[in-house]
């Protein structure tokens, strides 16, 4: 056991600076960034930026960097400057990127003229990076500072700022879906082609191939836009409060940013959340389940005699259940990611909206540490689950 | 050689139930009823988005001033003809855009699928059939992008790459199948070349580990041993033997690929970073519904319900097709 965790970390920790380094080269490709915005300024003709001016807000977003110390720096926060041993400094003269491109005019024989970019007219040194922001690394927990979204926020201000919001919202929608599901699976299948299990079938399959951001828009239709006009009470149909009191009829005034306020806006999300994942999880029991119940060990129960509520509750869902903690570990991340398409729907304030707000305005390190810490809490997912199952299934040992 | 062999006519050898794979096939899944209907629903759909060109009434991105949000069933004023669907917030006739939305929406989830598939077959054969280093290259591979969130990721890739259409270098074939394909001139076409291959990307992986499941098992069974023994190649004894033997799951696979497909995609537009305005899919359309629906509750409904039903009736003949192909169920 010691040496599967030990060797299951040491895996870990390579998978994590692998995708670590692909996300990062997956973001660092993407033009737009920072630099887009100014550029434009100075094509459009109006106040130009001087040569320092650009050199400076590229030096702030480390844009002057090479990629691989742009990306040790915002991994591990290394380098920071010159080496500092017994008083000498070592490697200050190291070049670690370019402030000013060099820029190299071609004349071809046809008489065209073309400016290449070619060497360095004024290179970064290690020196230089000395004095300079930088963050601890996101391997330590530090994710640097946002750059549009909140102005040089740390990024983990603005994810804990989120965070309440999608942990309620997949919590509770999980936790009802795992509930309701375990039942519904357990029911269908003691009940196999009964008129419940029919129904539920069809129920799941249908919720589990729905897009759920119709489904979404389907229940502000009904729920909001309609029992509104037709003077039914209503469910407030996006954001988690309100932003003034508002009358409901049959519960009176709401006030706003109270309680029952949030519970409303609550509500439609947590529904399209619970309904879609029932279907998965009932699924899932269902099949496991029937696995289990034809199985010598559920026979020999009956026959000895056993009330068939004891059959199913403690011989026969025990051992469905193995299974189901593999599906457990899935959890883990999806809790943190949230859905980010039910948060659009429902414009709810959660880390799935950050992520596609922080895409949309070009935040490329918020979305970086979102993707960083989906990744990292997966991979505890499967370890975890792992782990669970020499728990549960006592036969199966981890070497 | 104590055993005799039964002497056998001509005639009984020629059973008179020799019908091939497909025809059990087809006739277990002529049974299914929902999933025979889902069949021509989705036939109907096909056949109406093939014939966008021809059937709509109004050029695709014709806007009428004054005509915004003109609800369905209503004969326009100057025109005399008649918006099946209503129009939307530029004026354009919604029923012209959804038979339009449909014809790239299904196009990007039937080639997005096929890619996908092709893909996760040949890796996973390959692994399967050949064990040693080419499969732990693929199941690391496999391992390691299952380590990403893919919804994550797609919304990441297609931020970048769909507005930056310069990075990913596509080959002009493509592009131009695409538009002949999808109806759309090449400028649009290269974007949703590019989606394709971002969803395709990221979708083989079920099917390589599904498919290197079954060749696993295929591998290990007497005739393939008894032909490698007369000396097949690798080559004919992958073809001839352990695809055939190996694929009916994968069939089951495809058709509901074709629909996680089609959710992601319109997902994607929906959330603003898959297929833009002006080119139509399902998905875009509803990200203007969703913005506009508390003054026209019926929006939504438009390019939603299309989506919707064809989700559903590919779901259905999935189904149908899971049970026809499972040799244990009676039907």
């Amino acid at each position: 056991m010691t040496t599967f965790l030990i060797r299951r970390i040491v895996q870990m920790i390579i998978v994590i600076i692998l995708s670590s380094i692909v996300a990062y080269g997956l973001l660092y490709l993407a033009p737009g960034g920072p630099m887009v915005e100014f550029q434009q300024r100075q094509m459009g003709g109006g106040r130009g930026l001087s040569q320092a001016d650009l050199a400076r807000i590229r030096a702030r977003f480390e844009l002057d960097l090479h990629p691989v110390t742009r990306f040790t720096r915002w991994f591990v926060g290394l380098p920071r400057g010159p080496i500092t041993i017994a008083g000498q400094t070592f490697l200050a003269d190291l070049q670690v990127g370019c402030a000013v491109p060099g820029q190299v005019r071609l004349r071809y024989p046809d008489g065209r003229v073309e400016i290449v970019e070619e060497g360095c007219d004024q290179p970064v040194t290690m020196a230089d990076l000395e004095g300079r922001r930088v963050s601890r690394g996101i391997l330590f927990g530090d994710f640097g500072r946002s750059q549009v979204i909140a102005r040089d926020q740390p990024i983990s201000t603005l994810i804990w700022s989120r965070l309440p919001y999608t942990l309620a919202l997949m919590g509770v929608s999980t936790f009802l879906a795992i509930l309701f599901g375990v039942l519904i699976g357990i029911y269908s299948a003691t009940r196999q082609y009964s008129r419940f299990d029919y129904i539920m079938t069809t129920v799941t399959f249908v919720g589990a191939s729905l897009p759920s951001f119709f489904f979404g828009i389907i229940l502000i239709l009904v729920f909001a836009i309609w029992a509104k006009e037709a003077g039914l009470p209503y469910l407030p149909p996006g954001n988690a409060t309100a932003n003034r009191n508002y009358v409901v009829p049959l519960l009176g005034t709401v006030t706003a940013g109270s309680p029952l306020d949030f519970l409303l806006h609550f509500i439609m999300p947590c529904a399209v959340l619970t309904f879609i994942n029932i279907a998965q999880w009932s699924r899932f029991v269902r099949a496991s389940m029937l696995e289990v119940l034809r199985q010598d060990y559920v026979r020999t129960a009956r026959a000895k005699g056993v009330r068939e509520q004891l059959v199913i509750v403690k011989h026969a869902l025990r051992n469905a259940l193995i299974p189901f903690v593999t599906l457990l570990a899935g959890i883990l991340p999806t809790l943190f990611a949230g859905a980010a398409i039910t948060e659009a729907v429902f414009n709810w304030p959660g880390l799935g909206q950050l992520l596609i707000d922080s895409l949309n305005r070009f935040d490329y390190v918020v979305a970086m540490a979102l993707l960083y810490i989906t990744i990292v809490l997966q991979l505890i997912g499967y370890l975890i689950s792992d782990i669970m199952y020499t728990v549960v299934d006592p036969r199966i040992r981890l070497t | 050689m104590a055993t005799t062999t039964p002497v056998v006519t001509v005639d009984e050898l020629r059973s008179p139930r020799a019908e091939g794979q497909w025809a059990i096939i087809f006739r277990r899944f002529r049974r299914h009823r929902l999933a025979m209907i889902s069949l021509a629903v989705l036939l109907i759909v096909f056949i109406a988005s093939v014939l966008a060109p021809w059937i709509a009434p109004f050029p695709r991105d014709q806007r009428q001033l004054g005509q915004t949000f003109v609800r369905p069933m209503t004969t326009n004023a100057q025109t005399g003809q008649l918006h099946l669907m209503g129009t939307d917030q530029l004026g354009r006739d919604y029923f012209t855009r959804v038979l339009y939305a449909g014809r790239v929406s299904l196009t990007v989830a039937v080639t997005t699928a096929t890619i996908a598939v092709a893909l996760g077959i040949i890796l996973g054969l390959l692994a399967g059939y050949f064990g040693g280093w080419v499969d732990i290259i693929i199941t690391r591979t496999l391992e390691f992008i299952s380590t990403f969130p893919t919804f994550v990721v797609l919304l990441i890739l297609s931020a970048i790459l769909i507005q930056n259409e310069a990075l990913l270098p596509i080959p002009d074939v493509a592009v131009r199948g695409v538009a002949s394909i999808t109806a759309l001139p090449e400028r649009e076409a290269r974007k949703v070349t590019l989606l394709v291959f971002v969803l395709a990307f990221l979708n083989w992986t079920p099917t390589a580990r599904l498919m290197r499941g079954m060749v696993l098992s295929v591998r290990e069974q007497l005739y393939i041993e008894s032909s490698r023994a007369l000396g097949a190649s690798s080559l004919r004894i992958i073809f001839k033997h352990v695809f055939p033997n190996a694929y009916p799951p994968i069939i089951v696979d495809y058709t509901l690929l074709i629909n996680t497909v089609l959710v992601l995609e319109s997902a994607l537009s929906f959330l603003g970073f898959g297929i833009q305005d002006p080119t139509p899919t399902w998905g875009n359309m509803l990200t203007v519904a969703h913005s506009n629906m508390f003054n026209h509750p019926w929006v939504p409904l438009v390019p939603g319900l299309p989506l919707l039903i064809c989700s559903l009736a590919i779901n259905f003949v999935g189904d149908g097709m899971r049970d026809a192909l499972d040799p244990r169920l009676k039907l």
